[in-house]
């Protein structure tokens, strides 16, 4: 993992919190969250 | 004191790889760094055993990932169990293999309780180009299925060889498969042998200008539209933002930065994102055996520097800009090709 990070071009700090992040604010039946797999990024109605 | 060290981590959810082969041969899928390999296939008693340790820990929900993991042979077997045990789980998938009325009819059975479906082209021609793949006809077919029966949404990778075809695939999607929603995600490297590949990545103001002059049309076919903003918040003019987040239109921050998910690969391997399961954190068997050593290692002061590096400040002007909360900087793979420094503006200063 430490080989990957250095591949990495992040120069920033750690920040002191973890950012929250925008979610969906109208959830209802049959909407779609992501997937965040990683290999396709579609879409689950979670 | 960093983010990490303030609270015992403990997932929420969490990506079961169940194999590497597939259908398709997506040029900026992380499974050619398997080579797709047809031999990387979860036991069913290992995809059982993690599922219930998965469930000790707190999971609430389980993604059946791959490869294509329709072709995961102990698919079926695997829903009932999970079924039984009262888990919900969402599989991901291109679809190709429900067009197939014999695996259709047997599926239909013992379903998953969700489905994805990466939608990967609009016409023929595209898909051959993009997958490799002719049998449009029964990807047709088989995302149809999936959609009339779980009333579902398509998710589209915006990648190079969309950059001029994003609203034709959308329609696609609409009219022809009937989605009921579509979510855009933008193409992040892949890595091979310890090399980002970033072939079918979009340089980043290209993409911007992209979507910006498709947005109206593509809005046009549905409103339940989302762009899951990988790529940071300042890269946008401000207005498209607000527009976004106004008509709730955008989602961001990935499970790893928040530390919200984890990926258990086909032998065992625990690894932060999918796309880096050449970097594993631990071993099933080995590092880990049931709940309590899983959630052990996930809190190792170790494994909590990986995951500090991981979400660093892409740079530090991002501290001084008010939508770092929300923005997160965007996928940190994108820095294995991108130089921060040229891109990143706070928006405090533009």
């Amino acid at each position: 993992m430490s080989k990957f990070i250095q591949m990495l071009k992040l120069q920033g700090d750690v920040p002191k919190k973890k950012p929250k992040g925008v979610a969906k604010k109208r959830e209802r039946p049959g909407q779609f969250s992501r997937c965040e797999c990683g290999h396709c990024r579609c879409v689950v109605n979670i | 004191m960093s983010a990490s060290e303030s609270a015992v981590v403990k997932p929420s959810y969490a990506w079961l790889t169940v194999n590497r082969n597939c259908n398709f041969r997506c040029e900026w899928c992380y499974a050619q760094g398997a080579y797709f390999d047809k031999g990387q296939e979860m036991t069913l008693k290992k995809a059982v055993e993690l599922t219930d340790m998965l469930l000790a820990v707190g999971i609430t929900h389980l993604f059946v990932t791959g490869g294509e993991p329709t072709l995961w042979s102990p698919l079926l077997k695997f829903n009932s169990h999970c079924h039984d045990i009262g888990l919900d789980n969402t599989i991901v998938t291109n679809a190709m293999h429900f067009g197939k009325d014999e695996f259709w009819e047997r599926y239909i059975e013992s379903p998953n309780t969700y489905v994805g479906v990466s939608l990967k082209a609009g016409n023929p021609k595209q898909l051959y180009e993009t997958v490799k793949i002719r049998r449009f006809d029964l990807v047709t077919k088989g995302v149809r299925r999936a959609m009339d029966h779980f009333k579902s949404g398509v998710g589209i990778v915006y990648n190079s060889h969309l950059a001029d075809n994003l609203v034709d695939i959308c329609r696609f999607s609409v009219e022809e498969c009937h989605a009921h929603s579509i979510k855009i995600d933008f193409c992040s490297p892949v890595f091979v042998e310890n090399q980002p590949l970033a072939q079918c990545v979009m340089e980043p103001y290209q993409l911007v200008s992209g979507i910006i002059r498709d947005y109206p049309e593509i809005v046009k076919l549905t409103t339940e539209l989302s762009f899951i903003m990988s790529i940071p918040f300042c890269f946008w003019p401000k207005s498209f933002i607000e527009e976004l987040e106004a008509e709730d239109r955008i989602e961001s921050v990935c499970h790893m930065v928040k530390r919200e998910g984890i990926v258990v690969t086909s032998d065992g391997s625990l690894c932060m994102c999918n796309e880096l399961f050449d970097y594993s954190i631990g071993r099933y068997g080995v590092d880990f055996t049931d709940a309590e050593t899983l959630i052990d290692l996930l809190n190792e002061p170790v494994v909590n520097g990986y995951y500090d590096q991981m979400s660093r400040y892409p740079s530090n002007r991002c501290q001084e800009c008010s939508w770092y909360n929300k923005c997160g900087g965007g996928c940190p793979l994108l820095w294995s090709v991108f130089d921060p420094e040229q891109y990143v503006q706070p928006v405090e200063g533009r």
